[in-house]
């Protein structure tokens, strides 16, 4: 699997927005502090749904809506399925 | 006070969902998730602040158009908050019974004199005597 930024060509920092759960006190004073974080998505689900979505993982550097390659290698593979079935014909 | 929850009462403890930013970085194929750091600040953190307070901010100010109504219940509930020690949806501003209701024209001759005393010391500011002088 492979996460490329088509605008500027970054590979490796990304930024994915995620929902949480928050578990909160207010203080004597007003304010809050929070008690507790849990992640409520799926990760995997988030990057499979890459696309699909406008809650979308984007570039760190340039802020452009990233892609994500799954499998960088199925082109090869359709390349190469399609010279065996030349050669079979 | 400034939340209360109608059914066990808690005013301290809430929950709400918020959304936060992680970052992603991938290296030799491997993927890793972490806080997205910044030279200057932790954007994650900085983010599940600002939102929590915004959603707190968002629910004490609209109070009724952050509840919605449950038909089968007939009962309102809040949208964005809940209760942490009963898990209870039915979270609101605490009930305050209404200050008397005054037109503005008698709130204004009530305070006339207050306004005319705070005017003078304004014009007599700039009028003060000269009792000292370096």
């Amino acid at each position: 699997m492979k996460i490329i930024c088509p605008s500027c060509g970054n590979h490796r920092s990304f930024l994915i927005p995620l929902w949480v759960r928050c578990i909160f006190k207010f203080n004597e004073d007003g304010t809050l502090s929070i008690l507790h974080v849990r992640q409520l998505e799926s990760l995997e689900d988030k990057i499979v749904d890459q696309g699909k979505t406008s809650f979308a993982i984007t570039c760190k550097e340039c802020g452009a809506d990233a892609q994500v390659i799954l499998n960088e290698y199925e082109d090869l593979d359709n390349d190469k399925a399609r010279c065996a079935a030349l050669e079979g014909l | 006070m400034k939340l209360l929850c109608l059914r066990c009462g808690n005013y301290t403890y809430f929950i709400t969902d918020i959304t936060t930013v992680k970052e992603i970085t991938t290296n030799g194929g491997l993927i890793t998730i972490d806080n997205a750091l910044f030279p200057d600040f932790d954007y994650t953190e900085d983010t599940i602040r600002e939102n929590l307070k915004d959603i707190v901010d968002y629910v004490l100010k609209q109070d009724d158009s952050s509840l919605a109504f449950d038909p089968e219940t007939e009962t309102y509930y809040n949208k964005h908050i809940t209760c942490a020690r009963c898990g209870s949806e039915k979270v609101t501003k605490p009930f305050r019974p209404k200050h008397r209701i005054v037109s503005l024209e008698q709130e204004l001759a009530e305070n006339r004199e207050e306004y005319y005393s705070l005017r003078k010391e304004r014009n007599d500011e700039d009028n003060l005597p000269i009792v000292w002088q370096p």
